[in-house]
């Protein structure tokens, strides 16, 4: 906004009554010359009237002038609140009897809104969770026991895959510091991150960490209470086909680490990940500078 | 000679004739309107609702600024003059019918 523009408008605000009296000289003083012109060519007083109604109505014109203003908004609300005021003054009882009223009224549709929407509209926060899934290699396809990526196998899973919009490396058992979208450029992998997925907003429960095969994400608005909105990944659990590949849903939340385990695992894991370091090698890095590093 | 009100004409024109009829001497709004009839030949004519609402958004962009005067009728009359940004604006728009108008022209004459 202009100054110009700020002056005018505070201007018309606070001295409403000047501005209107200038507007209304302003517009007299046109009907004025104009009745003198139309009189000087000879034309009757009537004719002349005829002949400036063409030119439409001065109120119309006056509304026209005050749009441009640009505080017609302000200025309702001031008469309004002027004509609230006066009629609280003029009948207190019957004007507190109708706030009292509506607060009541407002409080019971906030009572009732609120029931209903913990009970009825609660939706998840997560878009499409079924859409979210970390991937995990099983020994064997019976068992629960987990095989790790190597750096170069994940790089050709991104590489090659068609399935996932997005993928994204991590370790299940270190914590994940992911942020944004796991877009295209993004440097996740390179801060060891754990799981797979297309999303940095959501997580899954620990309360429900040893959960049978096939059960969902957790990403509802209780667990975004119960975690905060700095939450990283998560995914769901499927089997598919039939070689048993099985995806599993992993959740980590910054807060569940000290910034002391996130050092270390920063410091120790980029080295298996590059393929530097075997995982039992970095394994024992981490727990030898878990050791040494102060409390 | 028919007459033909802005408004009815070319939308955004009114603002580049009240510019441009400002540009030598302040000038009232009648007074403007009164030019730009008289310069047209009568052909445009500019009724007060649509003429005032435009002076004062004009000066609401600074484009003209306006000042209180006696006229030569004795009574005192709102002056309007353009400003600097004021005469920016008008050879923008200025330019922009220029190139405009050439345009229809050019279609009109070869198309």
């Amino acid at each position: 906004m202009r100054f110009t523009d700020f002056r005018l408008r505070a201007r018309a605000f606070f001295r409403p009554r000047n501005v209107e009296r200038e507007l209304d000289d302003e517009l007299g003083f046109h009907i004025e010359c104009e009745t003198r012109k139309l009189l000087a060519e000879g034309l009757s007083a009537a004719e002349a009237r005829r002949a400036l109604a063409r030119f439409g109505p001065v109120p119309l014109a006056a509304d026209q002038c005050r749009d441009e203003r640009g505080i017609s908004f302000f200025e309702t609300l001031a008469r309004d609140v002027s004509f609230a005021l006066r009629t609280l003054r003029r009948a207190p009882l019957v004007a507190l009897t109708v706030i009292a009223t509506i607060a009541l009224g407002l409080g019971v549709v906030t009572v009732a809104f609120t029931f209903f929407n913990a009970f009825f509209f609660q939706v998840d926060a997560v878009r499409n969770p079924d859409e979210l899934f970390a991937v995990e290699r099983l020994e064997r396809p019976d068992s629960r026991s987990e095989v790790p990526f190597s750096r170069s196998e994940y790089e050709a899973i991104r590489r090659d895959t068609d399935v996932f919009t997005d993928v994204a490396a991590a370790r299940p058992s270190f914590p994940t510091r992911v942020r944004g979208t796991g877009a295209p450029g993004e440097d996740i992998a390179g801060r060891a991150a754990v799981a797979m997925f297309v999303s940095g907003n959501f997580f899954e429960d620990r309360r429900h960490a040893r959960r049978p095969a096939n059960h969902g994400v957790h990403a509802s608005r209780d667990d975004s209470r119960h975690y905060g909105s700095s939450v990283d990944c998560v995914g769901g659990r499927l089997v598919a086909g039939s070689d048993a590949k099985s995806y599993t849903p992993y959740l980590y939340a910054n807060k569940l680490f000290s910034d002391r385990f996130r050092d270390a695992v920063g410091r120790t894991w980029p080295a298996y990940l590059d393929g530097t370091r075997t995982l039992t090698d970095a394994d024992r890095d981490l727990v030898r500078m878990l050791s040494e590093s102060p409390r | 000679m028919p007459r033909q009100t802005i408004p009815d004409l070319l939308p955004g024109t009114l603002d580049l004739l009240i510019l441009r009829t400002l540009q030598t001497d302040p000038m009232h709004g009648w007074a403007i309107s009164e030019r730009i009839q008289q310069i047209s030949h009568d052909v445009l004519q500019i009724n007060q609702g649509s003429l005032y609402p435009a002076l004062h958004r004009l000066e609401h962009q600074g484009w003209i600024e306006a000042e209180w005067r006696v006229s030569a009728l004795g009574r005192r009359a709102k002056y309007y003059r353009l400003t600097a940004s004021g005469r920016r604006q008008l050879a923008v728009e200025a330019g922009e019918w220029e190139r405009m108008s050439t345009a229809i022209d050019r279609v009109m004459r070869f198309a």
